[in-house]
């Protein structure tokens, strides 16, 4: 069954305004986020409680939401009725929300309802206007208005708009109060567009303003510049002749020149030695590398580069040069050889 | 069309400003410190194998990956990935998001670094005024050397544009699919991803991070022995030709593809009962379900990390 506004409030269908003053405040104090852990769950119910206190403390829509409460408390019933009566909902609708847009609204849509909640931080009190939703279960088709007297055993002062639902609690939206109070979900996200817009616009004028002031705090005087950019014209000199020296002497692409240069590959002094057994050469120096030839036992191979820490070197044999295993080579100690450009360099 | 059968959509639950500041740092540290870490400890691997060509002296979190125009089309494709990855959690653990909130929380996630240096340039201003001149120029030379090159800027500034329109996308795309009325994990319950209670991810960023890298060591043995199998395929031996039977690259590639398959559907079934544990959807007592977790959670990392090379 679901829960009507009376019962949320823990008070009888008959009380006073009084009596629904004093429900309202016991249960925003009970749900105040200030009061609660779980802010999360205590700053969606003070939506649902003010949203519920402003039907019921308004005399006439109390009155009208009153008159639908058998049709809320009496779900199976309704189920049961409905297979005999005829069917009166539709599964879209186009209408206009209170801000005056015309939209299309399907079942399973949700509208919104603009409440005003307590919030704090720390010892500043404020009130924040935020949207309180709700699903739209049902539509009534306004083409068959005429049959709704036979579905509803209630008075139509209003047209019936929508059955709508939260958590199991249910509620009867009329034509006139949506044109007046409620939102569609287009309406929703084009004021929230429109935040957004303004704050990215804020966000932007800010960052513009920082990096202005960084800009100006961090600058480099014109001729620290002219030194930064001189050296490193003349590391990248440097290390030009650095890579075209390896390139050609030991057949290193462009990769393992940067591994020579950071010292993870060494360059050996180019021995001969002979393979201990059948042995692939590897475009890495790791076994997922990519095979891209082999060596047979006995034959002999020049070491070019080692890389101690993976136990790897680089051979060429006749036109082809792959990374093989140290145990491999039947001599694997590798002669480091000293770069004379490097040399001169340093 | 009745609704009610529907689960309600959690977009109703609109979290405070302090719980999405909470479930920000969350997000960003689940995404940064624990994938996206996962991402460059993976690629470090891989470069120290000699397969990147960075040289050893290069770490993943530099601004600029060499002067490879596609390694740093790789690096801006991760740094988009794990802005995504930050962007979907914090969607998904926040329900509704306003534009304003994913611009103002993207804006965080992506220069995050930045206002830090700032601050902390502001405090050595304000508290020791003597070191502010030599702070101010070692920032303003390494500002410098950066931007003094195109190729470098124009990646800098990519990678900050694909980072925030990355962020942006999925933080819509997280709440789009916790808000799914067919979607049922974390729905009744406040603070949960995967069902899992928030704080449970304290801990859980080590075997996040560790089967992470395994998974990802994985994908790229995948990638490896693809190619080694069509690099290597004799072509000829479908019509009944001998290829000598001489083990070599081929044999290990169908071997390592059947491994890797096992291996895979092992680390995702420990992975998915972790989470039923965690989750309590398991029936059992409390000492076992902290004797599981733990076992799967850090004995079982640490046995492949020292007895293994799955985890590269």
């Amino acid at each position: 069954m679901a829960k009507t506004h009376y019962d949320i409030f823990g008070i009888s269908p008959d009380a006073n305004q009084e009596e629904v003053k004093a429900a309202y405040r016991r249960l925003a104090l009970k749900y105040h986020p200030d009061r609660n852990q779980d802010k999360e769950y205590s700053g969606e119910k003070m939506k649902e409680i003010n949203f519920i206190y402003s039907i019921l403390s308004n005399p006439e829509k109390r009155k009208w939401y009153d008159s639908t409460i058998s049709y809320y408390s009496s779900n199976e019933e309704r189920e049961e009725r409905s297979a005999y009566t005829p069917y009166v909902y539709c599964n879209s609708i186009t209408i206009s929300d209170s801000k005056g847009r015309t939209t299309t609204i399907n079942v399973g849509d949700t509208i919104y309802y603009l409440v005003e909640i307590d919030k704090s931080i720390i010892t500043w009190k404020y009130k924040s206007k935020e949207y309180f939703d709700v699903v739209i279960k049902q539509i009534f088709d306004p083409s068959k208005r005429d049959l709704f007297s036979q579905v509803f055993d209630f008075d139509f002062g209003k047209t019936p708009l929508f059955l709508v639902h939260w958590g199991n609690s249910e509620m009867m939206i009329y034509r006139e109060d949506f044109e007046n109070l409620w939102i569609s979900s287009s309406t929703y996200k084009s004021i929230d567009n429109r935040k957004g817009v303004i704050t990215g616009v804020i966000l932007v004028l800010i960052v513009g303003f920082l990096v202005y002031h960084f800009a100006n705090k961090f600058s480099v005087d014109s001729e620290t510049k002219a030194r930064i950019d001189r050296i490193q014209q003349s590391n990248k000199e440097i290390i030009e002749e650095d890579k075209a020296y390896y390139k050609e002497n030991y057949f290193a692409s462009e990769s393992e020149v940067n591994y020579i240069l950071s010292e993870y590959y060494i360059p050996c002094t180019k021995e001969e030695t002979k393979t201990l057994k059948r042995v692939e050469l590897f475009n890495i120096p790791d076994r997922l590398g990519i095979s891209v030839g082999e060596v047979k036992k006995g034959e002999p191979v020049i070491k070019l580069l080692q890389c101690p820490s993976l136990k790897k070197i680089k051979v060429k044999y006749g036109d082809k040069s792959g990374w093989v295993s140290e145990s491999s080579l039947e001599n694997s100690f590798c002669d480091f050889e000293q770069n004379e450009n490097l040399e001169e360099d340093e | 069309m009745d609704t009610s059968h529907i689960l309600k959509p959690t977009a109703t639950v609109s979290n405070s400003l302090f719980s999405k500041i909470k479930r920000f740092f969350a997000a960003a540290l689940l995404a940064d410190f624990v994938l996206g870490n996962a991402i460059n400890v993976f690629i470090e691997n891989l470069n120290k194998k000699g397969l990147l060509g960075l040289g050893s002296d290069f770490q993943a979190y530099q601004m600029i990956w060499g002067e490879s125009i596609w390694l740093n089309i790789l690096h801006l494709i991760i740094l988009g990935l794990t802005a995504g990855i930050f962007g979907f959690i914090f969607g998904y653990l926040s329900r509704r998001v306003s534009l304003s909130e994913k611009i103002i929380f993207t804006f965080f996630y992506v220069f995050i670094r930045l206002i830090f240096l700032a601050l902390f340039s502001v405090i050595i201003e304000f508290f020791i005024p003597s070191a502010a001149t030599t702070w101010n120029e070692v920032i303003g030379l390494t500002i410098y050397v950066i931007t003094s090159s195109a190729f470098n800027a124009t990646f800098v500034i990519l990678g900050y544009v694909i980072m925030f329109a990355s962020a942006l996308y999925f933080i819509d795309k997280g709440s789009k699919v916790i808000n799914d009325p067919y979607y049922s994990t974390d729905k009744s319950v406040n603070g949960t991803l995967l069902d899992v209670k928030w704080y449970h991810y304290l801990w859980l960023f080590i075997p996040i991070s560790f089967y992470t890298q395994i998974l990802l060591n994985l994908l790229y043995k995948v990638g490896h022995t693809i190619v080694t199998l069509i690099s290597n395929f004799k072509w000829h031996t479908i019509f009944g030709g001998s290829d000598g039977g001489k083990g070599n690259a081929l044999d290990v590639a169908w071997g390592s593809l059947f491994f890797i398959f096992i291996v895979a559907m092992i680390v995702i079934y420990l992975m998915d009962y972790l989470r039923k544990v965690l989750a309590g959807e398991t029936d059992q007592h409390c000492g076992i379900k902290l004797l599981i977790s733990l076992g799967i959670g850090i004995v079982i990392p640490f046995l492949i990390l020292f007895f293994t090379s799955l985890a590269g």
